[in-house]
């Protein structure tokens, strides 16, 4: 058993089926879309070949694609800041010996399996003007001057989104969080603690140090999800007011479906395909030079 | 034990996945040997149109004598141009579809996707002739016909006329007389107009109107035949004034978060006392279980000062097009089928049920008609012609970024860097399609 688990004709035989699907589903069509981005095509009359000419005029004429690419950074770096960290402080506490740990876990972790579309059209209504908790809230204590159109709003709907999508996923980060401190070895706990570290310091030089691995495999999942946002952002604002909300997915969205402009469409999800491929390559640069091991 | 258990757990998903492999698209009751013809229509479940086209196709269906067996699909909402699109790309299109006027259907006929109907008109000249003059105006494509269309559609206002006499308006025949009755409608805390724009059609519907009253046609005429240019001091003008509207509070608080379905709700729900929207809704607002069915109205957007236009031009298209695909193979069959469309019934249907202006020579129960309808169908007695939203006559990709210039113009972006940047879009698109 053991050697043919090593045969390399096996480990490919076993292998292949996978291979075959990400070939066809996944590097075959990046392939193409490398392809048909230096064309442009409406889907009935020819493709007409522009080569570079879609990039060009991302950078030159278009006016919504920077907002595209700000606010989907403005949506990584809020939900790194959000997730992340109260993803693991969540974690810390709650293998800090709480009760019914497991409960909370199972709360914090529900909002991650509801669909996204429902969770949209949920926080839609909590952020409507007319009938919104948010909003009921805030004039039930007296603070209805704060009361406003959350999702209408230019400033205010880009944050409404930011907090919509964290609650999303929070839940999920705090899961892998308490599943990575509960792996590290209980003996350099105690070790730890005979040596005096107090909680602050036990969080600061063994657990996080120790779980670095699953934080950068958190911290990049986080960072791809929010650059490729699309289905939250969709269902609540539609990319509005003005494309005050737009990232880069709905505007590929209303490029190539709406407007039937699919070669551009696909020279910006090329953009969006380089966008996250450069972030991986950041993250996991950054995360190398502070691997520890004990 | 566990050894059952796993093996009945595994049955069970392969037959959840296998159930899906049979999901969606039965036919029941297919005929052997009939060949298939499938017809693309958009449209919501419960639209009047939707009921009437599948209940035609039911009754093609279960005549004995049929030669082909239809396949009705209706895809509701923005999906249907690029499912469309993908099938005509895949080379699997539909027999039949349903499509937009002007530059929308252009797009097909351009690319020869689409059969051209002169010849079917030549063997039966009879039902050519069942069609009203100018009918086929916006479906003709190089001297020759390509789409039959089913009704017309105008864009009137539509008021609620006992909010009007509560507040003692009456119908404005000036601009200066709708600055008024804004105004009038905001102090007693009524929305004047229900219009939003969030979906950027909507808002276009009502600069389309103005652009035409101070301009006259000319302006979006030239840019339709490839010159004119967005900048046209009639369009400035048009910007101008929407956002002098917008200032008056014309539109909801917040109206760029207003869609279409909020629109139709603030309407119905008599919070809002005017609505521009075009007469496929005429039916919805007249049915029997609507709240607004004796107090709805229409008018004409009145006359603008110093404008060309004295408001008998009327923004609209023909509406529910149908076309048959070049490719088809059972022409003869479909062709049969569309002159169904022409026949007393069905008009009757259309002009009296759903209340739709109809594009034949049907003379229809002037009782059975909703009063609105018959209102309407007096205004344009002196009607001089009707022009095309710019979307469909553009076309998608150029009429979409005019949409989206005076959304940016509704939220009080600069009027004349907005259309500014859209001639630019403009001449780039065109010079691209060389």
């Amino acid at each position: 058993m053991e050697s043919m688990l090593r045969n390399w004709r096996t480990i490919l035989a076993f292998m292949a089926p996978a291979m075959v699907l990400f070939l066809a589903f996944v590097l075959y069509p990046i392939g193409m879309s490398l392809y048909y981005g230096m064309f442009s095509w409406d889907l009935i009359h020819k493709m007409r070949f522009v080569g570079m000419g879609n990039f060009i005029r991302m950078i030159r004429d278009d006016d919504v694609f920077p907002v595209a690419v700000r606010n989907i950074f403005f949506f990584m770096g809020t939900s790194l800041v959000l997730q992340l960290i109260l993803g693991y402080c969540l974690a810390v506490l709650l293998t800090g010996g709480v009760l019914f740990k497991n409960a909370f876990k199972n709360i914090y972790f529900l909002p991650a399996v509801i669909p996204s579309v429902a969770i949209g059209l949920l926080w839609s209504f909590i952020y409507s003007p007319d009938v919104g908790i948010v909003n009921g809230l805030l004039r039930a204590v007296g603070l209805g001057q704060f009361a406003r159109p959350w999702l209408l709003r230019t400033g205010s709907s880009l944050w409404a989104i930011t907090l919509t999508l964290s609650w999303q996923y929070t839940g999920y980060a705090v899961v892998i969080f308490v599943a990575a401190i509960q792996n590290i070895p209980p003996e350099i706990r105690e070790a730890a603690r005979i040596d005096g570290a107090g909680s602050f310091r036990m969080v600061r030089f063994i657990t996080i140090p120790l779980t670095m691995d699953v934080i950068r495999v958190e911290t990049v999942l986080v960072a791809i999800g929010s650059l490729k946002l699309f289905d939250l952002v969709f269902i609540m604002t539609q990319g509005g007011p003005v494309h005050s909300t737009e990232v880069l997915a709905t505007y590929i969205y209303q490029r190539a479906f709406r407007q039937f402009e699919y070669g551009y469409g696909d020279a910006l999800s090329l953009v969006l395909l380089g966008l996250c491929l450069c972030m991986t390559i950041l993250i996991n640069r950054v995360f190398r030079s502070v691997r520890v091991e004990y | 034990m566990r050894r059952v258990l796993v093996v009945c757990l595994s049955a069970a998903l392969l037959v959840a996945l296998a159930s899906t492999l049979y999901a969606g698209g039965t036919q029941e009751n297919r005929p052997a040997g009939k060949p298939r013809i499938v017809i693309y229509d958009y449209g919501h479940e419960n639209e009047p149109v939707v009921v009437l086209y599948s209940k035609l196709v039911d009754q093609y269906n279960a005549k004995p004598d049929a030669k082909v067996f239809l396949d009705y699909q209706f895809i509701p909402g923005d999906a249907y141009y690029p499912k469309l699109n993908a099938a005509i790309a895949a080379n699997n299109p539909p027999d039949v579809f349903s499509s937009h006027a002007g530059g929308v259907l252009a797009n097909y006929v351009s690319a020869g996707k689409v059969l051209a109907l002169d010849d079917a008109f030549a063997k039966d000249p009879a039902w050519k002739n069942r069609f009203v003059a100018g009918a086929f105006d916006a479906l003709s494509v190089g001297g020759k016909i390509y789409a039959i269309p089913t009704s017309q559609a105008v864009v009137p206002i539509f008021y609620n006329k006992d909010i009007f006499a509560r507040l003692g308006l009456s119908v404005p025949q000036s601009y200066d007389d709708l600055k008024n009755v804004v105004s009038v409608l905001r102090k007693n805390g009524i929305v004047p107009f229900a219009n939003g724009d969030k979906d950027v059609w909507v808002g276009a519907m009502m600069a389309e109107v103005i652009a035409n009253r101070i301009g006259g046609g000319h302006p979006y005429d030239a840019i339709a035949a490839g010159g004119g240019s967005w900048t046209d001091p009639s369009f400035v003008r048009a910007g101008q004034i929407i956002q002098e509207l917008v200032g008056l509070k014309a539109f909801p608080d917040d109206f760029l978060g207003v869609g279409y379905d909020a629109m139709i709700a603030l309407f119905m729900g008599e919070k809002a006392a005017m609505c521009v929207n075009g007469t496929w809704d005429l039916g919805r607002f007249t049915a029997a279980d609507s709240p607004i069915k004796d107090k709805v109205n229409v008018m004409n957007f009145p006359a603008i000062s110093g404008g060309i236009s004295k408001g008998t031009d009327w923004l609209g298209n023909p509406d529910h097009n149908i076309t048959i695909s070049s490719s088809n193979k059972n022409v003869d069959a479909c062709i049969d089928f569309l002159k169904v469309w022409a026949s007393e019934v069905v008009q009757k249907n259309i002009g009296e049920e759903q209340g739709k202006i109809i594009v034949t020579k049907t003379v229809l129960d002037q009782s059975k008609v909703p009063a609105a309808a018959s209102q309407l169908n007096n205004l344009l007695t002196n009607a001089t012609g009707i022009f095309l939203f710019y979307d469909v006559g553009l076309g998608a990709t150029i009429g979409q970024e005019f949409n989206n210039a005076f959304q940016a113009i509704y939220a009080g972006n600069d009027v004349t860097t907005s259309l500014q940047k859209l001639q630019k879009f403009t001449l780039d698109s065109r010079a691209g399609n060389k």
